[in-house]
């Protein structure tokens, strides 16, 4: 069993599959959630092979109690706005975000809505604080994991959205993407590492080595990631 | 004077009834599922008939060819149903001033006006749920007649009683029947109500009049097996 | 064996209470989600009960006066949200009243929009927790003896008369359970309201979309958070039960 971020679903799918065929005797699992749920169901008990968060935060925390191994980054990942196809707000740069009348985030305790939250503070810093009122205002949603977040915008209930720029992919033609300048941006690592006390380790020291050879980070790649190495 | 000519079917069961008018007590007798609640509810106009007429005293209350239907509420029809059916929830005063109109007060006066001529004054704070089979009977009446119906339809109303209750209701019934002037008809499968309530006497089966006469007519000469049965099985007639 | 379902379904009840430190509780209650959540639960819960009962009781009087094909084909339909999985609830209301719903899109014109509003919470809570009160009040207005309501006409009562006088007074302890049942359903809610109406304190966190968010970063708050709901629902439902059992012991 492996636990990942939910911005790894289709990634981490796609890497499991390749993975089983490389290995037609493992069976792989993978449950996804927001990386801040599964720490928490990581520290109430549950022992997965591994453990693939969004961000250093939670997996440090997991370090600081033992659960966690040293943790390895397999790759990076930069933030997107997102709008709906139709785009009804007209947003084209992060300087348009407050013309959205609708503007929903991932919770704060989730990495996506944290890393949101420091593209709208170093947005703050170059628009004023006016700017950053206005977004605040628009906050119609706080949800509790990335895709959510990003559902909300591909069914057009939110005018905009930031997410990771492998979500926007994912979700192809049904949004638009704007990017984030560099200076405005912030770049998202993911650390994998063996969770402690997990049954069948191999499995998962087999699964690591995967995800870090030409082949996992070609997948990587492939779905909007940029690959840490090799 | 009631005169009914009805032709319905409820659940699969074809009623077809023909009973010239008649000025008094009319009781309906017959095995189960032979309609008579059916002709009872047509009467009472819950029931639509599929055709026919009705007439009250001169009044249309159905009509398949006038198209008349008089709606339940404006039949003026006193309704008795089996074990009395009180609104539990209401004290017996409630229950027989619940058809009277005006102020409270007054329906109240009214009702306890009826209570006392029947000689049930002192069930009038009682629950309608708290009351006996033989006492829910009188209340249930009582109600009946506190809107000054134009006819009275009564169902078993002696079923479900205990032996010894029965015959009080039953003599209770006859005297308080006998006073009025109005048609009543009553449903019943128990030879000693149709022959203690007089008047003529209506068999159903099936859904079609089998016989109408009274309960004498039906020990002499019954029409049908059940008829046989049903007249013999009675006490011999007293002799007066 | 005959104990051992009994004891399955204590323990994690017992579980949220022993396992908890005063000084947790006393902190988990102090996180400034748990007031705004707690007020909006209650408003929500009970605004989406009053409706329910206004709309739904006339609704199951209806169902039980009649019985044709179509009464029982209404009649399962106001039962479907029941069977119906929360996320699918909410997918469905928002086709319905979403920005690009059916009927959301024609609303947006006039400038109404629905999602993530409090009115979201509460259309979400009306559409899960109305089938458990229709369908007992439905359900009792069939128990009651017909002979009383046509004795009731036959007196001259119009229906509405019929309707006050007898028929609600009869069901009024029947009517209260289900009321009791529909709205700890209401209070309950989460994945609906999650997807139809969103997730931001004081508009649309509910005390359960506040476990929820808590438990991400905070599992003791989490915890306390879940023992402020369970002690709400606990003590308002027995209210209810005890006044239920109030006036059906007064009139026995």
């Amino acid at each position: 069993m492996i636990f990942a971020a939910a911005s790894l679903t289709d990634v981490f799918t796609a890497v499991a599959t390749d993975f089983e065929v490389a290995h037609p005797d493992i069976d792989v699992k993978v449950s996804f959630a927001g990386s801040q749920s599964l720490r928490t169901q990581i520290e109430q008990g549950a022992r997965p092979q591994l453990f693939a968060s969004a961000n250093a935060r939670h997996m440090d925390a997991l370090r600081r109690r033992g659960l966690a191994a040293e943790p390895v980054i397999f790759a990076y990942n930069t933030m997107v706005i997102v709008v709906p196809a139709k785009n009804p707000a007209g947003i084209t740069s992060v300087e348009d975000l407050p013309r959205a009348e609708r503007i929903v985030l991932a919770g704060e305790a989730v990495p996506a809505g944290s890393y949101a939250e420091r593209v709208l503070l170093k947005a703050r810093s170059v628009y004023g604080a006016d700017f950053a009122s206005r977004i605040n205002a628009s906050i119609v949603s706080r949800e509790p994991n990335v895709r959510a977040v990003l559902q909300k915008v591909v069914l057009g209930e939110a005018d905009a959205a930031i997410v990771y720029a492998s979500d926007a992919r994912a979700a192809g033609t049904r949004v638009g993407v704007i990017s984030i300048p560099r200076g405005l941006n912030v770049m998202a690592s993911y650390p994998i590492a063996a969770v402690t006390g997990a049954s069948g380790s191999p499995l998962g020291q087999q699964y690591m080595d995967y995800l870090l050879s030409t082949a996992g980070a070609a997948t990587l790649e492939r779905f909007g990631f940029s690959a840490a190495r090799p | 004077m009631l005169a009914v000519e009805v032709e319905a079917t409820v659940g699969g069961m074809d009623l077809r009834v023909k009973l010239p008018a008649h000025p008094g007590a009319t009781v309906i007798v017959g095995p189960n599922g032979a309609g008579k609640t059916t002709l009872l509810k047509c009467l009472l106009g819950v029931i639509p008939p599929r055709r026919g007429r009705i007439e009250l005293c001169g009044e249309q209350l159905y009509c398949s060819e006038q198209r008349i239907d008089v709606p339940v509420g404006h039949r003026q029809l006193g309704y008795v149903p089996q074990h009395g059916a009180l609104f539990p929830h209401m004290t017996v005063l409630g229950n027989v001033g619940f058809g009277v109109r005006g102020r409270k007060a007054a329906r109240d006066d009214q009702a306890m006006a009826l209570l006392s001529e029947l000689g049930i004054a002192h069930l009038a704070r009682r629950r309608g749920r708290s009351l006996s089979g033989g006492e829910a009977q009188r209340v249930a009446l009582c109600r009946a007649l506190a809107i000054a119906p134009r006819a009275l339809l009564l169902d078993e109303p002696t079923a479900g009683l205990d032996a010894d209750a029965r015959p009080e209701i039953r003599r209770f019934l006859v005297d308080r029947l006998a006073k009025l002037a109005i048609p009543r008809v009553v449903v019943s499968h128990d030879l000693e109500d149709a022959r203690a309530l007089g008047g003529r006497v209506v068999v159903l089966e099936s859904g079609r009049v089998t016989q109408v006469g009274t309960v004498a007519d039906l020990q002499q000469r019954p029409a049908t097996p059940f008829i046989e049965r049903f007249a013999g099985t009675a006490q011999p007639m007293p002799r007066p | 064996m005959a104990g051992l379902l009994f004891a399955f379904m204590v323990l994690p009840v017992v579980a949220l209470w022993v396992t908890l430190k005063v000084d947790d509780l006393l902190a988990g209650i102090a996180d400034p989600r748990v007031v705004p959540a707690l007020k909006l639960s209650l408003v929500t819960t009970f605004l989406s009960l009053a409706i329910i009962i206004i709309l739904g009781t006339p609704l199951a009087w209806l169902l039980a006066q009649r019985d044709g094909r179509l009464t029982r084909l209404v009649e399962t339909v106001v039962r479907l949200p029941v069977v119906m999985p929360p996320a699918v609830a909410g997918i469905a209301l928002l086709l319905a009243f979403g920005r690009e719903g059916i009927v959301g899109s024609w609303l947006g014109r006039i400038g109404w929009s629905i999602p993530f509003s409090t009115a979201a919470v509460v259309m979400a809570q009306i559409f899960v927790s109305a089938p458990f009160y229709l369908q007992a009040a439905a359900s009792a207005f069939r128990a009651i003896d017909r002979d009383q309501l046509i004795v009731a006409t036959t007196l001259g009562a119009s229906p509405a008369r019929v309707f006050f006088r007898v028929g609600l007074p009869l069901c009024a302890s029947s009517l209260t359970a289900g009321a009791a049942m529909s709205w700890a359903r209401a209070l309950g809610e989460f994945g609906a309201t999650l997807m139809f109406a969103g997730n931001l304190s004081g508009t649309t966190q509910t005390l359960t979309l506040a476990v929820y968010t808590t438990f991400q970063s905070d599992m003791r708050a989490a915890q306390a958070i879940s023992l402020v709901l369970v002690s709400v629902a606990f003590t308002l439902l027995l209210v209810l039960i005890f006044r239920a059992r109030g006036t059906t012991e007064g009139h026995p």
